[in-house]
């Protein structure tokens, strides 16, 4: 175990490493000084060298680089351009409410994905397969953008069933989720599915089957234990298209999250936020796929010893 | 082959039409009952515009990510070594950032308009072609016929253009028509937040986000948008299945 482990936070540590100097360089790059932002045109020269020296603006790139490394590390993620609060303090407010999203996201999800590619399985080959896979090509076809609003409509417009947007009530989180859980219900569906067919295949299948155990018994207790631990890496793995999808269900239904926080941040160039949404999003998703990797490790000794 | 050939020189008479003139006049004789947005021009001929700008946007982003992809994956593949190691640390780092969320930022950063969304696109897309093409790539390199052209002592370019490539292509098509759909719901999600295609120039993503404004009084202006977007992707990825299945290729990236 404790090689494997190695090598994998090895490899967590080198992932952080280069997302953190991929976003410096990409933020540091982009068009627009920082300090006419903050100070506008009209400013004089020397209230712009100070705020320039002030905000470390002064120093080489790869002085600036290594500030920006250390602050990272220590927890300083540098100030809004635009609130007076610091990045850290605008992130943390935020942050909980995306990973509720993301959270219900994938309860939807398994809800949905579970029973349909559980039937899809069973009937393999016959026209409720087909459905059932019909179904899921429709899912992973219709974005978050285009069923968001459409929902709002159907539902919070001509139905009156919930609300619009925004976080007020406790319903509010039932269309952003189905909206951000719709594609990943659709790919763990054909995933249940094409996981259980393989482990039917297997021997031991074979040996409850003879011993004559029914078909239900046979798929409940026996085979969808084994079936569903590569569903699971699955979905760890795709909590990455969860995070991105997030930004955009966010926008759609104004919910208070990271993505709204990161879209405005972009739209007033406050790159210091941009560059902390973009950070915390990316170590949560390379911290979730290293537990993930560990966990499948523990659960299935052919990972951490072939 | 001959068929992809024909699609693609469609493609291309398609999108030397010019329709900018019809989709941003204002007249109130439409040729199809999608009606008119708030400004009155012609739902009907903003879907045909916006689904030019859709395909040229994903036509460049495949070509530009598959070249890159596939070149980084063939030589990492077949090089092996630290050069592997390198290229897919690389690799590794493009793939921890979740889903648009690159993109987004990139087309942030870099301000909106075509040329800045395909290379945004391009940034986040080569990855998945090098990928693909690493692993396609190794498990050719183990055949006999490798062996005899490096014993025949055919440099490493000619062996990788012309011994390795023709027998990966057809996973690399699946993945390039995938590829074509992920593109195109891309820049739509671009446009959607205003981080791409500007008005006036039309797009579904961008359509989807002006309309949702009127949803209350005008629901149209979401829903044939919506409708055109999503019979597209449909139609797209529905081909894609089908490659895939014809040509029995496993599913690289469900892992």
């Amino acid at each position: 175990m404790s090689a494997y482990l190695l090598s994998r936070l090895f490899s967590a540590v080198w992932v952080v490493l280069g997302v953190l100097t991929l976003v410096f360089f990409v933020l540091h790059a982009a068009p627009g000084d920082p300090v006419e932002l903050m100070l506008g045109e009209q400013a004089s020269g020397a209230d712009r060298e100070a705020l320039r020296e002030s905000l470390g603006l002064n120093l080489s790139v790869w002085e600036q680089y290594l500030t920006f490394l250390s602050g990272v590390v220590v927890g300083d993620w540098g100030q809004s351009i635009h609130h007076a609060q610091s990045v850290m303090e605008l992130i943390s407010a935020r942050i909980v409410e995306t990973a509720y999203l993301a959270a219900m996201s994938m309860v939807f999800a398994l809800l949905f994905a579970l029973p349909l590619g559980l039937w899809a399985a069973k009937n393999v080959g016959r026209w409720q397969d087909q459905l059932a896979m019909g179904i899921s090509l429709v899912g992973i076809s219709v974005p978050n953008f285009v069923l968001g609003p459409v929902m709002i409509w159907l539902f919070a417009v001509v139905l009156l069933w919930l609300p619009t947007g925004g976080n007020e009530t406790p319903q509010s989180v039932i269309l952003p989720a189905i909206a951000l859980g719709s594609a990943l219900a659709a790919i763990s569906a054909r995933m249940i599915r094409s996981s259980v067919l393989q482990t039917m295949q297997s021997a031991y299948i074979k040996t409850a089957r003879a011993k004559g155990l029914s078909e239900d018994k046979v798929l409940w207790r026996h085979a969808l234990r084994n079936a569903f631990l590569p569903v699971l890496t699955v979905l760890g793995l795709q909590l990455g298209m969860l995070l991105g999808g997030a930004v955009i269900t966010e926008v759609v239904f104004q919910w208070p999250g990271i993505g709204t926080l990161m879209v405005e941040a972009i739209q007033t160039r406050d790159y210091p936020v941009v560059q902390g949404c973009m950070l915390v999003i990316s170590l949560a998703y390379v911290g979730v796929n290293l537990l993930t990797d560990l966990a499948y490790a523990q659960l299935d000794p052919r990972v951490r010893l072939g | 082959m001959m068929r992809f050939g024909f699609i693609f020189l469609a493609l291309l008479v398609f999108l030397n039409w010019d329709v900018s003139a019809q989709a941003n006049a204002i007249h109130l004789d439409s040729m199809l009952q999608t009606g008119y947005d708030e400004l009155g021009r012609s739902v009907a001929w903003r879907i045909v515009a916006g689904f030019q700008v859709a395909l040229s946007v994903a036509l460049w982003v495949v070509l530009f990510s598959a070249l890159i992809g596939v070149t980084v994956g063939l030589v990492s593949g077949y090089v092996g070594g630290w050069v592997d190691n390198i290229l897919m640390r690389i690799v590794d780092v493009f793939l921890a950032f979740p889903g648009l969320l690159l993109a987004i930022v990139l087309a942030g950063v870099l301000g909106p308009g075509l040329d800045n969304v395909i290379l945004a696109l391009v940034v986040v897309g080569w990855v998945g072609f090098a990928r693909i093409t690493r692993a396609q790539t190794l498990s050719v390199k183990q055949s006999l016929h490798i062996d005899a052209a490096r014993a025949m002592a055919i440099s490493t370019p000619v062996i990788l253009w012309r011994h390795i490539l023709p027998l990966i292509r057809l996973p690399l098509l699946v993945e390039a028509t995938f590829g074509f759909a992920a593109a195109v719901l891309s820049e739509a999600g671009l446009s959607f937040l205003g981080l791409g295609i500007q008005p006036p120039e039309a797009s579904w993503g961008q359509m989807i986000r002006e309309g949702a404004r009127y949803l209350l009084v005008a629901p149209h202006l979401v829903i044939w948008p919506s409708l055109a977007l999503f019979i597209f992707i449909y139609g797209v990825n529905s081909f894609a299945e089908y490659l895939r299945r014809r040509w029995d290729i496993y599913d690289q990236n469900q892992r």
